[in-house]
């Protein structure tokens, strides 16, 4: 997977912004869904060798199904929002009765193929974003943007509020909850460096390197480099997942204020939407590097 | 019963517990009881996963009076271990009660989505 350089220049119209916000999180939090499963690996093996039995099930924190199903779903929140953009481009305008009817019935298409996962979060965002595909097809002959999102705002809140609260956040702005994906990956990256971070790696230096023969410090020299590596990734997802939870929050922020069509809160939300999108990207290819 | 309010709870008071362990382990000197506390973080994190994992996917435990004084004994027991941050000398009571958290917390792990 990659991700564009992402340039949102600040004449980009609200609805391309959007679509441009909720693309590049899509891309962000599918590559935050594998780096937490690999991230938590070492705990699920820990888990698996206090169980009497050891499956494919077991090895990840979160089920493939789950995130196939968020997948899909993070696919008609997009295909929503490219609607949003045709109508508003001016382009397609004409052409919008049948082209809404058109994204409706993908999105729909796209939710009823969530079958596989049972968890909560998924089956709220799945609801709401088959209503988003309800409202295209409904207001399909409106062309008026403002309408459809206005309908269609409650729903969009839902969708990206469950992937929100998914990643393990709560309020507005999104604060970190003190359970839940990123504290489970949080907790677990602690007790499972322990070992290193509080004795061997103590203060960010090797414990009694003094009192080593030169190839027990070359030996110590190289495991400390690697510890710094692993902390990194580390502090890297953890943003990355902050970063994502407050892109996806001012991406629901700047649909109401969409929706509400009033000039002056459009602006300001669009203009933090778009320095969001920077922000967002920027960490998303520091984490694919890592 | 126990909800997922309930597992949230737990949740919470086994990441508190961790924090204890840690740091009495960040400060104990003794090897074989440093290796207890590790080993008890590690435990506990792990079943803070699949607890994490059964919350996920909305999975609760079917009520009954054991899986009610499973939660209770659970709750005492991190309850303790959060007022054992303020001593942390007592090293071998910490490393008793994190055992007993443990064996509490397997339990509950193993009744989740049955």
């Amino acid at each position: 997977m990659a991700w564009s350089a992402g340039c949102a220049a600040v004449d980009t119209p609200p609805a391309a912004s959007l679509q441009q916000a909720m693309e590049t999180n899509h891309k962000a939090a599918m590559g935050i869904f594998k780096r937490v499963n690999e991230e938590m690996l070492p705990s699920r093996i820990e888990q698996g060798i206090a169980g009497a039995a050891f499956s494919s099930d077991d090895l990840s924190l979160l089920a493939p199904a789950d995130v196939a199903a968020w997948d899909d779903i993070l696919s008609g929140l997009d295909a929503y929002c490219a609607a949003l953009g045709d109508l508003t481009s001016g382009k397609n305008s004409a052409a919008f009765t049948t082209a809404s009817e058109s994204f409706g019935i993908k999105i729909q298409s796209l939710v009823r193929t969530v079958k596989g996962s049972s968890a909560s979060g998924v089956a709220k965002a799945r609801t709401a974003v088959a209503e988003l595909g309800g409202v295209l097809i409904k207001y399909k002959a409106s062309r008026e943007a403002q309408t459809i999102a206005k309908a269609a705002d409650p729903s969009f809140q839902a969708a990206v509020g469950s992937l929100i609260d998914t990643f393990g956040f709560a309020g507005r702005p999104p604060m970190p909850a003190p359970h839940g994906l990123l504290a489970t990956c949080e907790v677990n990256f602690r007790t499972m460096n322990a070992e290193k971070s509080d004795r061997r790696f103590k203060g960010d230096a090797i414990a009694g390197f003094d009192a080593m023969t030169p190839a027990e410090r070359r030996v110590a020299i190289k495991d400390f480099i690697a510890w710094l590596g692993v902390a990194e990734d580390h502090k890297a997802l953890v943003q990355s997942m902050t970063a994502l939870a407050a892109a996806l929050d001012k991406a629901a922020a700047a649909h109401t204020a969409f929706a509400q069509g009033s000039a002056g809160p459009i602006d300001e939300a669009f203009a933090e939407l778009r320095a969001e999108i920077q922000t967002t990207v920027q960490i998303c290819q520091k984490l694919q590097k890592g | 019963m126990a909800t997922i309010d309930d597992l949230e709870d737990l949740q919470d008071g086994i990441s508190t517990s961790i924090q204890t362990l840690l740091r009495a382990y960040d400060q104990c000197a003794d090897p074989v009881e440093s290796a207890a506390l590790l080993l008890q973080t590690k435990q506990l994190a792990a079943q803070m996963s699949q607890i994490e994992t059964s919350l996920f996917h909305q999975q609760a435990v079917q009520a009954s009076p054991m899986v009610d004084r499973a939660f209770a004994s659970a709750e005492g027991y991190t309850s303790q271990l959060k007022d054992m941050a303020g001593n942390l000398d007592r090293v071998s009571d910490i490393i008793a009660t994190g055992a007993k958290l443990v064996d509490g917390v397997t339990q509950i792990v193993g009744w989740l989505g049955l």
